[in-house]
């Protein structure tokens, strides 16, 4: 199983509607997808999903993931922890979790989806450390230059720990105004050419905010899976 | 008010539940045939009770233990006696109160706490949907 981490510096550019796009993307294809909603504070994958509260079950000291589809499935705390709770995790229980989320979950997929929360905090670095050289990542961002900020830190670590960078998602492509996008754009590519990724631009969609269109995602399913 | 006689108020209904409807929850909750727990509850006092649950042979066994000596259980609950109250009352949902630190959680067989709060929490809540 080839885990996928999406993840970006900053939050709120769409990590979870690319992440949740691609994996419908990739299982429409035939392809065994699992997907992992590691955005443990924030847990709002299965909405996408469309999975509801579910009674956990195990199997030989594994706990069975949620079928989503015929080649999906998922798995995430948002699904078992009650609406309108605070995840109050230290690191402690955060590492816990993903220790439990990454290993003791019977995983049958070919690839492993994992939505990141944003940034370099505590969950982040325990699954790069965990996944590491086996990974590769899908970077997030958006064109302006607080992202492209961030952006270029995540990129950093994901090197630093061996992952691959093999895309990067400038999401709300056509959002801001043409000159900044230009500026934004010209920077990237600069490190497209030095580190090897491909860029990928998602024109603003509002739909994308409140239902998912896998048909938009070829590009990208295209650039990880090769 | 004594940590027993705090138990009492719900102990009725718990009792019914063991006797009566205890295969219902196995069939609901196959899992709990391959764990056990030592259930550790103290009051503000610091007096503390222990309750051993889990299978001897084919047997469903609950059993009040000495809390100091224990025998081996494959999780160990403690929390306070307001606490397993208001969970077993459905005022508190038990993943919450885990994750708000009223309760704590030790594994002895090596699978992570959160592996077992996740199934226990299911467990929970289908003694709680009987005890309605």
């Amino acid at each position: 199983m080839i885990p996928i981490l999406v993840t970006s510096g900053k939050g709120g550019v769409g990590k979870t509607t690319v992440a949740a796009n691609l994996a419908m993307n990739l299982a429409e294809r035939g392809i065994r997808v699992s997907f992992l909603d590691a955005d443990l504070m924030a847990p709002n994958a299965h909405l996408f999903m469309n999975v509801n509260k579910e009674k956990l079950r195990e199997a030989g000291k594994m706990l069975l993931p949620l079928k989503v589809g015929e080649h999906l499935e998922f798995m995430g705390l948002g699904v078992f922890i009650p609406r309108g709770v605070g995840v109050a995790l230290n690191y402690e229980k955060t590492t816990d979790f993903i220790t439990t989320l990454l290993k003791f979950v019977k995983w049958s997929g070919d690839y492993l989806i994992v939505d990141m929360p944003p940034g370099a905090i505590d969950v982040n670095v325990k699954l790069m450390k965990e996944l590491r050289s086996k990974a590769r990542a899908v970077v997030v961002g958006e064109p302006h230059p607080f992202a492209i900020e961030d952006n270029i830190r995540m990129m950093d670590l994901l090197r630093f720990f061996d992952i691959e960078a093999k895309a990067l998602v400038l999401n709300k492509y056509g959002m801001f105004s043409e000159e900044l996008t230009k500026q934004v754009i010209a920077e990237y590519e600069g490190y497209s050419e030095k580190y090897g990724f491909k860029i990928v631009k998602l024109p603003w969609d509002p739909e994308l905010q409140v239902s998912t269109k896998p048909e938009l995602f070829n590009e990208l399913a295209e650039g990880v899976v090769t | 008010m004594n940590i027993r006689l705090k138990l009492m108020s719900i102990l009725p209904k718990l009792m019914a539940l063991g006797l009566r409807k205890f295969n219902d929850l196995l069939n609901e909750f196959p899992e709990a045939k391959t764990r056990s727990m030592v259930l550790r509850l103290y009051d503000s006092s610091g007096n503390q009770i222990a309750f051993w649950l889990g299978f001897e042979g084919d047997k469903p066994v609950v059993k009040e233990v000495n809390p100091r000596n224990p025998p081996y259980a494959t999780t160990e609950i403690l929390m306070h006696i307001d606490v397993f109250l208001k969970i077993l009352k459905n005022k508190l949902d038990f993943r919450t109160a885990y994750l708000y630190d009223l309760i704590d959680i030790k594994t002895n067989d090596g699978l992570p706490v959160s592996y077992h709060m996740l199934l226990w929490s299911s467990f929970w809540d289908k003694v709680i949907e009987m005890l309605k």
